[in-house]
């Protein structure tokens, strides 16, 4: 469906009526004409998606690029607005999201509903306390220094610098922390991988998503991505205060062990996914987990507190120790550093969760 | 400006971000922290300053213009940063911040000036800045505002400042053009409080 930025030529496209199950995304189809540097396509107050360029003058292009909304599409009309001499030109709302809403709809329910991970808190609040107080103490300096405007100026600027890099000290490593997470179920399993980050998500070129999510569901997003993909085919995602939830079919994105399309096998009898650096199982009648310590790829089931199972945590983390359901083994793991499938840097920690561990 | 004025602008203007360190239930919305931290400091910067002191140049009460502007400077950058990491364009918030200070300075600079012709000043800068600002926002909310009434209040800097705090990649750099409406009422408060002093 997000194939970062899908290129195509067309006449009219028939307006499609989003479920209401949808994910925030929805496929428009827009016509451009360059010269255009930027191009923003704004519904709100469900957010924008920016094209940036350039698209050369005399350049024509029919476009098919996501646009955050949630809800029912058919009416919307997104308000376009250009950068350039250009022109951009809504089309219609693309049925192309149909087909990623049916590959979504069959896999199992369970599955679909299961509760999304939650990536790590920030590690600083909304306003780090250093910038705080520089930015009060530039205050105070300044005022105490008023008679001497030169001076006061100077010391605001030395503030402001200070502030800034405090800004940027403290939030770096929270605005690229994430989550992903491999979801199975059954046997044999279906899959799907699920990034969440907090405000800020990033798709490299080349992946394929299936479905976006927010948390809250109707945040304020803003979806970016480059005309030009050779400069950059993937896609960015911003949402203040939201968690954002990317959802990739797993044989797609990680072309499975061996590089087919085959949805990788994880039983009792062989882990064919990945090595595990650790693991934990619940049994199906939900008395509680067991440490299994690390798992490695090709091998059976490690008997409960093995080998390097004897330091691990008895449970695993509660953000992905949900209510999951009864009646079925679960798996959660760790994936070793640097072990497949390979995953985008931001991404952070990889776990798999795996209800059927048979 | 004084110095409370100078305390309520500064501590308003990292109010979004103060309330959001205590949870979600404390977000209050604001899309571009940036064009929020710049509404006080606009607000507050163009307040009229009360009747020239005769032998003063009015430093032990407030700031000059230029500090003024100066000392703004903190809590945009850091309001600036936030938007940054919330991903917002470098280039649309260096405009923001760089207008929004030129506006602080214009509307402090005709508050100075007009400490000699109060009257004349502080009708322009309270009929063109905050009522105007107010008047259309809340025709807006019925949402039968007229146009004359719409362009007025979309002239005044606090609308524009408001403006960027709810979207602020729209218009991509706010667009030179939509400057000239709060460029034109900075000139008239300039204009009002020029001249020699009222009896």
């Amino acid at each position: 469906m997000i194939a970062a930025l899908v290129l195509c030529l067309g006449g009219g496209v028939p307006a499609v009526t989003a479920d209401v199950d949808a994910g925030r995304l929805r496929s428009a189809r827009v016509e451009l004409a360059g010269p255009l540097e930027r191009v923003r396509l704004a519904v709100e107050p469900m957010g924008e998606t920016l094209l940036r360029g350039p698209l050369a003058g005399g350049e024509r292009r029919t476009v098919v690029v996501p646009l955050p909304t949630w809800g029912e599409v058919e009416g919307l009309v997104p308000e376009v607005t250009v950068d350039g001499a250009g022109a951009a030109r809504f089309l219609g709302w693309d049925p192309s999201d149909a087909r990623a809403d049916a590959a979504w709809r069959a896999l199992p329910a369970s599955l679909r509903r299961r509760p999304r991970p939650v990536p790590p808190p920030p590690s600083s609040p909304a306003v780090p306390l250093a910038a705080l107080l520089a930015a009060a103490a530039a205050l105070a300096a300044g005022w105490a220094l008023r008679g001497r405007p030169l001076r006061a100026v100077g010391v605001s600027v030395l503030g402001a610098v200070a502030t800034a890099a405090a800004v940027e000290t403290a939030r770096a490593p929270a605005a690229t922390a994430g989550i992903r997470v491999l979801e199975g179920e059954g046997e044999p399993a279906a899959w799907f991988a699920v990034d969440a980050a907090r405000e800020r998500l990033v798709a490299p070129a080349g992946t394929s998503t299936l479905r976006v999510e927010s948390i809250p569901e109707r945040a304020r997003l803003v979806y970016e991505v480059r005309l030009d993909p050779e400069r950059g085919g993937g896609w960015t995602l911003a949402g203040r205060g939201a968690v954002l939830v990317r959802i990739a079919e797993l044989a797609s994105e990680e072309g499975g062990p061996s590089g087919s399309d085959a949805a990788p096998r994880l039983s009792r009898g062989a882990n064919e996914l990945a090595d595990l650096a650790a693991s934990w199982v619940r049994a199906a009648d939900g008395s509680g987990w067991r440490a299994l310590g690390p798992w490695a790829r090709g091998t059976a089931e490690p008997s409960a507190g093995g080998a390097g199972g004897a330091g691990a945590a008895a449970d695993p983390p509660g953000a992905l120790n949900p209510a999951l359901p009864l009646g079925r083994r679960v798996l959660v793991g760790r994936l070793a550093p640097g072990g497949p499938p390979s995953r985008p840097a931001e991404a952070g920690a990889v776990w798999v969760r795996l209800v059927g561990l048979d | 400006m004084g110095r409370g004025a100078l305390a309520a602008a500064w501590a308003i203007s990292l109010l979004p971000g103060i309330l959001a360190a205590f949870g979600p239930s404390w977000d209050l919305g604001v899309a571009s922290q940036l064009g929020w931290a710049l509404v006080p400091w606009i607000a507050l910067a163009g307040l009229p300053a009360g009747t020239a002191d005769p032998g003063s140049d009015g430093d032990a009460r407030g700031v000059s213009p230029a500090v003024a502007a100066a000392l703004a400077l903190p809590p945009l950058a850091l309001t600036a940063a936030l938007d940054r990491h919330a991903g917002l364009g470098v280039g649309v918030l260096a405009a923001t911040g760089v207008a929004g200070l030129a506006l602080v300075f214009l509307l402090a600079l005709a508050a100075r000036r007009g400490r000699k012709r109060p009257l004349a000043h502080g009708s322009v800068w309270l009929g063109l800045v905050p009522l105007a600002a107010l008047a259309a926002w809340t025709a807006g909310l019925s949402g039968s505002a007229p146009a004359w009434l719409a362009t007025l209040g979309g002239a005044s800097p606090l609308t524009w400042a408001l403006e960027r705090a709810g979207d602020p990649a729209g218009d991509p750099v706010g667009g030179a053009a939509r400057m000239l409406g709060p460029l034109a009422v900075v000139v008239l408060c300039l204009a009002a409080s020029a001249g020699a002093p009222e009896r």
